[in-house]
Order: C-alpha cells, then structure tokens, then sequence
C-alpha cells in the first residue's frame, strides 16, 4: 500500500456540486479513524469512538470561491481523495475550514488549505486500493451465495466459497445483472474495470459505466475483455463496474474471483480484500 | 520491453490516456542527456528488508529540433499532463512514464561548435 494523492473531489452529497483539486501539495496531513479512548481503572483502553481529520494543500486556481461559500454556510461536504495506490473515501457529511497561503517571495505558488475534521461515533470513511472493498469485503457474510460487496438482480444459482463467485444461470427466465457501484465525481484519470475470471460465457458482457448526478449515463464502455481502462470523464459522480450473465442458452456458469475498480495498475496482486 | 542495446532515436509524447494515437516526435536527443533514470524508494522492515514503496520517473533529454519547444512551453504552463515513450535503434517502443506533467527550458550555448536545444524533463510517481 503506497502513498501519494493525486486529485481531491469535495462535493454537496445534497445537489452534486463538486470541487476537483488536481493540484494537491505533499503537504498535508490524513488521519483516518484514530481511536478515541478512555482508560479503565487498570489503565486499560476503552474504545471510545473515532476520530478523523484531513488537511489538504491545494495550489489550483480555481475552486476557492465556492470552498469559501460551504465553509460560511455550514454546508455539510463528503469527499473523495484519488490515490496512487489507495484512495480515501470520506462518507461522513462533514463541514469544512478553508484559508489561503500566500508568499511574497518569487519562485513558490500560493496555495489554500481545506480541513475536515470529525469525532465520536464510528466514521463512514475507508481507504482502499479497490473502490468496491468501500461497499463490503469479498466474502459472504450472509451466506446467500453472494458476495456481499456486489448488488445481484436475480435469485438462485449462486455460490460463494474460496474467495470465488460462482453463478450458474441454468432455469434463469431473465439476464442476472451484477453490479458495484460508488460514487466518486473525480474525472480526468484512467480508470480501471477488472474482473479475474475464471469461468465466463462472454467478456463482452462486462462494462463500466459513469453516471452523473442525476444518474444519467454519461458513457459506457466494454472492451470484449475481463480488463480495460478508461479515462474518467468530465461531470462523473458515480462509477459503476457491472457482468450481465445472459440468460440465453442453459447450463452457463461462471466463476469470478475479487473484482477491481480503481486506478489502472499494473498488478492486482496487492490488492486489499 | 527494454532493448538491450543503449540509444534512443526518438522521443514521443501525446495528450495523457490517447495511447500515443497522436504521438508528437521530438527527434533524436542529444548523446549528452541524462535520459530516463528512475529512482526506487525504500522503506526498511523491521528485518531490515528493504520494502517497495513505487517508482520515481525521472527523464530529462536535450533535444535538438527547437521548433518543438513553443508547444511544450504551451502544454507546460497549462499544468497539461502527458505520456512519454521513447524508440529504441531496433524502433521497439518502451514507455517511460503514464500522465506526467513536464518541464522545458530553452538553453542558449555562448561558445561557438555545440548545438542549442531544449530541455524536456519529466517527473512523475506510478506504484
């Protein structure tokens, strides 16, 4: 897990107004669900909820104006930072602090500081390499069969064992649609759709699609392969990685292992579960 | 994959994302250029291993061909970011860096018998 942070978007969850920083400085400071605790009469640590703040420099030009309305309304913000490796997703509607540096010596760039800050109560914020670990772990908590991190349109056929999902449309009267999808309105980067496939009836069914807010399509893509990227177009707020198992024919199974949808890598073995 | 034979013949760079489907060719570099030198850092474990923690892309080519530059300066001051790969003698491909943002500067030689020409230097981070 490498550090580094690309872009920032911080964004209304209430009317999908989105600030992107795309300059963001090394300069900053993350800590993400730090442990609050109190101590028992031997010393001991209770868990007594979490505490997370970030402090991001940012040496854009543009998105100021408009941190400097939220942070004078009050106005409740999330936010999602684009990792290089992992990426942080802040799903605690939180308000924010902006000010300015300046310097008056030649040779540096002005920049502005962004504050979100949080405590008590356990925090709706993850960092991960995979966008979809933010919707569940790989595993089958509820033993239905289905990954718990995936949405399934269909009943029966499924499995769930080893890490691996399996799906057998034998008697499906319509197609099963799975999907993940998470919103992160932060464009311009290469986004990548991975599924490591063991079994499969047809690559072709696999697409990425980019949502705005209104959940209008905004593109979607399939490159008749278990693996592509994609350059995030302008005005995204979600992503949604999806594999339609046709229902055309009987006895198809497929077998699928974790799925990615994150930054283009050049391997997915380190990736968290 | 990397040519076993050192020399580069050419220095290409397009619109980051475009798979090089308009690759701009800024000739051969000058023999004197530091060219592409990556940097590696560590984190040491506690058995004193030295951890991967990404890749520095460093690159920086004199080139040649002046009637490059404006563009570059153009893509430079606009924070444009780009992709870079260079042709081997054997004009085999190799990448050397995805979405990087780039610096030129134009030197101006005093003394006669060189060739002026630009710097282009990159920088960027891939895990």
């Amino acid at each position: 897990m490498k550090t580094g942070i690309k872009k920032i978007a911080i964004y209304d969850p209430a009317t999908g107004v989105t600030v992107q920083l795309n300059k963001v400085a090394p300069d900053g400071e993350f800590n993400i669900k730090a442990p609050l605790a109190v101590k028992d009469v031997n010393g001991g640590l209770y868990y007594d909820g979490d505490e997370s703040f970030l402090e991001m420099l940012a040496y854009d030009d543009t998105g100021y104006d408009q941190l400097i309305d939220w942070m004078q309304a009050r106005t409740p913000l999330r936010m999602r930072a684009l990792g290089l490796d992992q990426s942080i997703f802040w799903d605690e509607s939180t308000p924010i602090t902006v000010k300015r540096t300046s310097s008056p010596a030649a040779g540096s760039l002005n920049a502005f500081i962004v504050n979100f800050a949080r405590e008590r109560g356990t925090h709706n914020i993850y960092q991960s390499s995979n966008f979809l670990k933010t919707l569940g772990r790989w595993k089958d908590g509820d033993s239905n069969g289905k990954a718990d991190m995936l949405t399934f349109n269909s009943q029966g056929g499924f499995s769930f064992s080893n890490g691996v999902q399996q799906v057998d449309d034998t008697g499906f009267s319509s197609d099963c649609i799975i999907t993940g999808e998470v919103i992160f309105p932060v464009s311009a980067w290469r986004c990548q759709f991975f599924i490591p496939v063991i079994v499969a009836e047809n690559p072709n069914n696999f697409t990425g699609t980019f949502l705005n807010f209104a959940g209008g399509t905004i593109s979607t893509h399939s490159a008749g392969s278990t693996s592509f990227a994609v350059t995030v177009p302008a005005s995204v707020y979600k992503i949604r990685w999806r594999i339609t198992i046709d229902s055309s024919g009987f006895g198809n199974l497929t077998q699928f292992g974790l799925p990615y949808l994150g930054p283009a890598r050049s391997s997915y073995s380190s990736i968290d579960f | 994959m990397s040519y076993k034979h050192g020399g580069i013949k050419d220095v290409q760079y397009d619109t980051a994302g475009n798979n090089f489907a308009a690759a701009v060719s800024l000739g051969k570099p000058l023999s004197e250029s530091e060219g592409y030198t990556p940097e590696i850092p560590e984190v040491e474990n506690g058995a004193g291993q030295m951890l991967y923690a990404g890749k520095k892309n460093n690159g920086v080519y004199l080139i040649p061909d002046l009637t490059k530059f404006a563009a570059l300066e153009t893509i430079m001051k606009a924070d444009t970011e780009v992709d870079v790969r260079v042709r081997y003698l054997d004009d085999s491909y190799e990448t050397v860096a995805l979405a990087t943002l780039i610096k030129v500067r134009h030197v101006i030689n005093t003394a006669v018998g060189s060739r002026n020409a630009f710097e282009f230097k990159f920088n960027n981070f891939e895990v």
